[in-house]
């Protein structure tokens, strides 16, 4: 049933089944628009092309409007492979965000405080462990909600939600209680000043954009996660465990391990996520940094169909989404909230099958009965 | 509401087969009359629950048809049959644990137009609880009662539903010998009443004392209904069995080696904080089969969990090949070299969505044959798949996932998987419960093999044919406690009889 590249029926009925609920996600975004009275078809093409005349290049339509997407799609196809390993094991990890938000802060305070001659030996060994204590910091972070799903059978879902408040609110805090003093509030929002020069990762001149080399980190760990969840016997155990927990420990593996192995890899990847938009991207901590890159895992992870070559491409895709109905309005003159509207129809259709397959495991198979 | 002779409920020919083939019920036909406790009595997969979920409305028969007082009436749910006045209480108990016991009795009863008010319903079950002496405090919340408890919510839910017959299934399994009484009691209340009660049950003694008249049904038909003044222990347990339970002598003589597995005084607890197994003790030597028969419930899977190390002992101590086992995790004894064939194939012996291949990789992933620096050996697990599918004849690809598999070739996975663990013990717990002829003839003949190699095989089934055919000694659990210990052909169908339905306890 599968040749030599491994590639399955159900795989392939898969990716057709994925494709086929996007483009009714695509059509109803299309009846959507025409009813309220704009063409669905100019708008889609300045969501994907832009328009030369009005300046706009959407997701695809120049080198702008590409590095854009490619720079998004490194955040939220990190937080999607967070979101994939937890959801793999059966657990529904929705702190991403709040880990990425401490991670951003802690890879902030670091990347701040040192400082070394750019370029240098010592700078780029700086800007690697701020880099390294940002996924640290996301690491301990999600500790808390591990620790209390498997010591008291805290749900996670309702521990990792809250604490993405505190994440969030606890860096705002200390960002106006240390950093706006002496910046005074400036027009840009709650933001630090910038980070020393050595941990800046630059942004490189590519075709006459800027390439975000966020991407670099993103690529690297989707490569572990392929190796750890398609190869290793800890991807094995992962998978044994999100599906049936009781075979799992029938197995001989040790079920809490593993939920405490994933939500804390899940947050060492979201402390990773912060540390690209302090220092790959921002080059300060800016507390409007995120648009919900943390969130935006879950859709990604879903419509990856929890797989990471599925997942890059569905990061990419809702990137493009996302940059693209950016430039819906000013070429259409469509309300930005109508765009909004539609990117939701068409994210919200593409992860139903995924999300299916995630309910599947609370559908008991057919065939079992008492006497 | 006299008790008379009229029948109150005829059940005529109803027979239900399941979409899968499996025939639950052949025609069963019998009557309950007014105001009796009738006693339905059988083993496990006699048909006694499939029946009485078809008359409560929780399944659709395949044929037959069911009349109360002489109309035909035909259920498409629970509601319809609550709607005639017939409620039932299964053994799980169907209880919101977190709500009280009122808020429980009120759920689905409303507060809307047209229905009962909260102080109407109050009242009511106030009453019923006095005058029938079920002790229940209303504003406890469930999860907080004793079972037996819990049962006399259920008990005054349907009361206060104004039902007229009361279906207990195996009331009695989860209580303890006190609460038993106070249930019996409750049921000749019921009775004098004009309730109608059908007690479903294994257990000879409580047949005998509480019902007026009882049915035996083995095998998905009706062997008999009598009078239980003119029944006797003996006469039941022989229904209940059958004649026909003669081992099928088919194996030689066994060569016994060293002892393998010991169990000595084992205590443990069952989910719900009873003392499922009450000191159990038994050793099973290298090239025997070593068979426990009995229904299920009694103890058995608790058994098997300790032994396997999913479940910690009170007290006592397993040992395997000599080693205490009783606070080792399963992976170490496994390395032991136990393999497990466990009850609850769908639950617990595979993962169904993923692959033949990695569920026969299942327990033994850590094996350096198939891990090597954390990494999988794709080549050893690939062919240790192909070798086994051809070795066991599994009608299925590598890649096909457990789930699209029948049950037979799902429990030959299951089997396979096990036996290539090379071990030196096997507990087998229902291994043919739900398979077709073919794959039960199957596991049987590789549980043999196993035999003849040398291996101790702790057999554990509620399957009668399947523990004398199959074992060198057997023994019959009944509430945590095992009797018998004697080679099959050495017992008759009526003693084993007895003892399943705990009426001749001995050690």
């Amino acid at each position: 049933m599968s040749n030599r590249f491994g590639i399955s029926r159900e795989k392939v009925n898969k990716v057709l089944q994925s494709v086929a609920i996007i483009v009714f996600g695509f059509a109803i975004g299309g009846i959507i628009m025409f009813a309220v009275g704009y063409d669905p078809i100019a708008a889609y093409s300045a969501m994907f092309f832009g328009s030369k005349e009005k300046g706009m290049q959407g997701a695809f339509g120049g080198i702008f409007g590409i590095l854009s997407t490619i720079r998004e799609a490194s955040f939220i196809i990190l937080t999607g492979l967070a979101a994939q390993i937890a959801f793999s094991a059966g657990v529904f990890n929705v702190g991403i965000e709040g880990a990425m938000y401490l991670g951003a802060f802690v890879s902030f305070m670091c990347a701040y405080s040192f400082s070394a001659p750019a370029g240098s030996v010592l700078g780029v060994l700086g800007a690697l462990l701020s880099i390294l204590a940002a996924m640290i910091a996301g690491l301990l972070w999600m500790s808390i909600p591990a620790f209390l799903k498997i010591k008291r059978g805290a749900h996670e879902v309702v521990t990792t939600i809250m604490l993405n408040y505190v994440a969030t609110s606890l860096t705002e805090l200390l960002v106006v209680k240390f950093f706006l003093p002496t910046t005074g509030v400036p027009p840009g929002g709650i933001v630090t000043p910038l980070i020393s020069r050595s941990a800046m990762i630059p942004q490189i001149d590519f075709m006459g954009g800027q390439l975000n080399l966020g991407f670099i980190p993103t690529i690297i760990v989707a490569i572990i996660a392929f190796i750890v969840m398609e190869r290793s016997v800890v991807g094995y155990s992962i998978k044994v465990v999100g599906s049936n927990p009781n075979a799992a420990k029938y197995a001989g593996i040790e079920v809490g391990r593993i939920i405490l192995l994933v939500m804390l890899a899940g947050g060492a990847m979201g402390g990773l996520a912060g540390a690209i938009a302090v220092q790959f991207t921002e080059y300060r901590f800016d507390q409007a940094f995120s648009p919900g890159y943390g969130t935006s895992g879950i859709p990604v992870a879903l419509i990856g169909r929890l797989d990471v070559v599925g997942i890059i491409l569905a990061g990419l895709f809702i990137a493009a989404l996302h940059i693209g109905a950016q430039s819906i309005q000013p070429v259409t003159g469509m309300p930005s909230q109508v765009s909004l509207l539609i990117e939701g129809v068409i994210v919200f259709s593409a992860s139903m099958p995924g999300a299916f397959d995630l309910l599947k495991k609370y559908i008991k198979p057919k065939g079992e009965k008492n006497e | 509401m006299r008790l008379g002779s009229d029948p109150y409920i005829q059940i005529e020919a109803v027979r239900k087969v399941y979409p899968d083939g499996v025939q639950a019920l052949s025609g069963v036909t019998v009557d309950f009359r007014r105001g009796e406790v009738h006693g339905l009595l059988g083993e496990n997969g006699a048909g006694k629950s499939t029946l009485m979920r078809i008359l409560f409305g929780q399944i659709k028969p395949t044929g037959g048809k069911i009349l109360i007082d002489g109309n035909q009436v035909s259920f498409n749910s629970p509601h319809d049959a609550i709607s005639h006045r017939i409620g039932m209480v299964f053994q799980h108990f169907m209880l919101v644990s977190s709500f009280t016991g009122f808020e429980n009795i009120m759920l689905g009863l409303g507060t809307g137009k047209g229905l009962r008010s909260e102080q109407d319903v109050r009242k009511s079950s106030e009453n019923l609880a006095l005058r029938l002496g079920l002790k229940v405090n209303l504003d406890e919340t469930v999860e907080n009662m004793p079972m037996g408890e819990r049962q006399r919510v259920e008990i005054l839910k349907l009361l206060v539903r104004n039902v007229d017959l009361l279906i207990l299934d195996e009331p009695t399994s989860t209580l303890t010998p006190f609460e038993t009484d106070e249930l019996l009691k409750v049921m000749r209340r019921l009775k004098e009443e004009g309730k109608t009660i059908i007690f479903v049950t294994h257990k000879l003694r409580e047949a005998l004392s509480a019902c007026d008249r009882i049915t035996v049904m083995r095998k998905g038909a009706r062997v008999d209904t009598v009078e239980a003044k003119s029944a006797d222990l003996r006469s039941l347990a022989l229904m209940m069995v059958g004649r026909e339970v003669l081992p099928e002598i088919r194996k030689g003589t066994p060569k016994l080696r060293d002892v393998l597995l010991e169990v000595r005084d084992l205590v443990a607890l069952s989910d719900t904080g009873n003392e499922a197994l009450k000191g159990v003790s038994f050793q099973i030597r290298g090239g025997e089969i070593f068979g426990i028969a009995g229904v299920a419930g009694n103890g058995q899977k608790e058994l098997v969990e300790v032994i396997t190390g999913l479940r910690r002992a009170k007290s006592g101590a397993v040992l395997v090949g000599g080693t205490e086992t009783t606070t080792k995790s399963p992976r170490d004894i496994y390395d032991l070299g136990l393999a497990h064939i466990p009850e609850d194939r769908l639950g617990r012996g595979v993962v169904l969505p993923l692959s033949v291949r990695d569920n026969l990789l299942l327990g033994l992933q850590f094996r350096p044959k198939f891990e090597e620096h954390m990494l999988m050996k794709q080549g050893a697990i690939d062919k240790n798949a192909r070798d086994l599918i051809s070795t066991y004849s599994i009608a299925a690809t590598e890649d096909t996932p457990v789930r699209s598999l029948s049950g037979g070739n799902i429990q030959r996975v299951v089997v396979a998987r096990e036996f290539s663990k090379s071990p030196r013990i096997i507990v087998a717990s229902q291994p043919t419960t739900g398979l077709d002829i073919s794959a039960t003839e199957f596991v049987r003949q590789e549980l043999l093999k196993m035999r003849d190699d040398g291996k101790a095989v702790l057999l554990i089934s509620s399957e009668l044919e399947e523990v004398t055919g199959l074992s060198d000694t057997m023994a019959v659990i009944y509430e945590g406690r095992l009797a018998g210990f004697k080679r099959p052909e050495e017992f008759s169908a009526e003693e084993i009889g007895l003892m399943m339905g705990g009426a001749k306890v001995e050690q």
